[in-house]
């Protein structure tokens, strides 16, 4: 029996803002499955009381100063940007006209 | 010398401290064999001849001025593309990077400037350092320098196929799961994952934060050594990066007594016959040097690939999210809003393994299932750690193989994300409980193609497991009786 289909993966895709195509739903379903198959073996395990692994490290992390200190330089960072003005990155209008947020809309206003 | 390249790391950095030759020469003869094996290899992704020499210059007149530099001086150091230097180009093999010009230098990139070695080509790698044949690089495949027809392994395959052809004195990689000690393997050299927290990642691009650790390739254990010495250490700005200083390392040698551990999990099914015959011989290599053999059980080892693939692809998923077209990198044409443009600009820019890990990490990290897949995986991964604490009670290192088959065709698994995944099941566990592993060549299997035998030690012990890894290479001699056709 599969545990997921390609509605799944669907949404999944679409939380991790990936628009995938109908090929790559196809293929991304049957990998998900498989992988989820062979990941259910963790389900057999006798967990006991076990903590969650947050932090391998043995050793407590090493704090630093909390102090005001130097960025990189507007210019330096921008430069390397896709799009760019006037130290600032360009994006498409995220409020459009009338007031709307079109942030997760598809349809023209 | 007649070619520089054939030097060990030290050698050379010695005769450029000496002034024996200069580090111009020694760029100029990496550069030399770098044209000769590329055209084969495909290992560089960015190699900028001109820059470089004149970087060389600079450590030639630092030497002529006295000052004191490492062990290092004037080695071509080779750095896998996940790795930032300024002003050159890091695309981790994504053409989500493509064009993407680093603004700043790692950290273990300004140790190696500070120690007067030379930061050499960039290496091709999987994407995002997915993989483990370097078959993910949007960039093309990198090729075995012992047989074209054959992966290098990955995803630090072009840092290991630089240094096993000589274009590259040394190199880096990281290993998140086995990217460095894998291909190391896969090519008959030294690959080593250092102590999660060893190295900072400052300037290394995040695949999965509570796994990924920088680590050193090179032809012999010392110079492997000699470069975690320069890379490693505190740093304030990785903070899982350890306060304390790396330990002297490069004279380290296996004490006259002690015990080695075989996990009989490593040696079952799935293990290809010709690597356990030369993983044995290994392992009566260190008896012969005052080894004692001790059977040990990692009874959750089994479960490493499963919980990795859960726990990785979690963290991917929330590190990748950062590619949006909006800071860095590529950006889809004419988006209509930004919706559009977060998702279009991902759609071209990732590659099929990238999406589909972001898929399972998002899936698992999802309502309703993240209990069942992430916290379990947690909970499994804090079981494993705790079959190799208590390993350690009985052992000073484990010994098992590195990987469970030598170099497989180009091609050969590309069908079968859960077969490709299943190539990292003896080093997975490592990363999980974040200890020191190195792999080392000990022979050649079938088809003439390089063996790895990995030793694991105790958080921390890289000077244990260096020592004895050195006088396992010297009882060896690998590398005195074999080298790769190219």
């Amino acid at each position: 029996m599969s545990r997921v289909g390609i509605d799944d993966v669907k949404r999944v895709a679409r939380l991790a803002h990936l628009a995938l195509t109908e090929d790559e739903l196809a293929q991304v379903t049957r990998n998900l499955d498989r992988l989820l198959d062979y990941v259910a073996q963790l389900q057999a395990i006798d967990v006991g009381g076990a903590s969650e692994t947050v932090h391998v490290g043995t050793r407590p992390t090493p704090l630093r100063a909390d102090a005001v200190r130097p960025g990189l330089p507007r210019e330096v960072v921008t430069a390397t940007a896709p799009a760019a003005e006037a130290g600032l990155f360009q994006v498409p209008k995220v409020v459009e006209s009338g007031g709307e947020s079109a942030g997760a809309g598809t349809e023209a206003p | 010398v007649s070619d520089l390249t054939k030097l060990s790391a030290l050698d050379l950095g010695r005769r450029v401290r000496a002034r024996e030759v200069s580090a111009v020469e020694a760029c100029r003869s990496h550069l030399e064999r770098a044209r000769a094996t590329e055209p084969a290899l495909h290992a560089y992704l960015d190699l900028p001849e001109a820059r470089m020499l004149d970087e060389a210059r600079g450590i030639d007149e630092r030497v002529a001025r006295g000052e004191p530099l490492s062990p290092l001086a004037g080695v071509p150091v080779a750095i896998k593309d996940n790795i930032c230097v300024a002003g050159r180009p890091t695309t981790c093999g994504s053409k989500i990077l493509a064009g993407w010009t680093a603004p700043y230098d790692a950290a273990v990139v300004e140790r190696l400037r500070k120690a007067g070695a030379l930061v050499f080509g960039k290496t091709n790698c999987d994407e995002f350092a997915m993989g483990s044949s370097n078959e993910n690089s949007a960039y093309g495949v990198v090729r075995n320098p012992w047989d074209l027809a054959r992966v290098p392994g990955g995803s630090s395959g072009g840092s290991a196929a630089a240094v096993t052809a000589r274009s590259a004195a040394v190199g880096l990689g990281s290993d998140t799961g086995g990217s460095v000690r894998q291909p190391a393997s896969l090519c008959g050299i030294v690959g080593m994952k250092p102590t999660y927290g060893r190295v900072s990642r400052y300037g290394l691009v995040a695949f999965a934060s509570s796994l990924d650790q920088i680590g050193p390739l090179a032809r012999n254990v010392t110079d492997a050594a000699a470069l975690l010495e320069v890379v490693g250490g505190p740093d304030a700005r990785d903070s899982t990066c350890s306060d304390e200083a790396v330990p002297s390392l490069t004279d380290a040698r296996a004490p006259s007594a002690f015990r080695f551990g075989i996990p009989a999990e490593a040696f079952g099914e799935g293990l290809a016959p010709d690597v356990r015959r030369e993983v044995e011989r290994a392992m009566a290599s260190l008896e012969s040097l005052g080894g004692r053999r001790v059977e040990v059980e990692l009874p959750h080892s089994s479960a490493a690939v499963a919980t990795y693939y859960v726990v990785a692809t979690a963290e991917a998923s929330s590190n990748l999210a950062r590619y949006d077209g909006v800071r860095y990198g590529h950006r889809c044409e004419a988006p209509s809003n930004v919706a559009d443009l977060i998702m279009r600009t991902r759609d071209e820019g990732f590659g099929p393994e990238v999406k589909r890990r972001i898929v399972i990490g998002t899936y698992v990290l999802s309502a309703g299932y993240y209990d069942a897949y992430y916290r379990r995986a947690n909970q499994v991964r804090s079981l494993i750690s705790r079959d190799f604490d208590l390993a350690f009670d009985r052992c000073d290192v484990l010994v098992m193989p590195t990987s469970p088959t030598t170099a497989f065709r180009i091609g050969e698994k590309t069908d079968d994300p859960l077969a490709m995944y299943l190539s990292d099941v003896y080093t997975v566990p490592v990363n999980l409980a974040g200890l020191p592993g190195i792999s080392l060549p000990c022979g050649l299997g079938d088809g003439g193609l390089p063996v790895g035998v990995q030793l694991v030690a105790p958080r921390w012990q890289e000077p244990r497991l260096l020592g004895i890894a050195r006088s396992l290479e010297e009882a060896l001699r690998f590398s005195e009786m074999h080298a790769p056709p190219l």
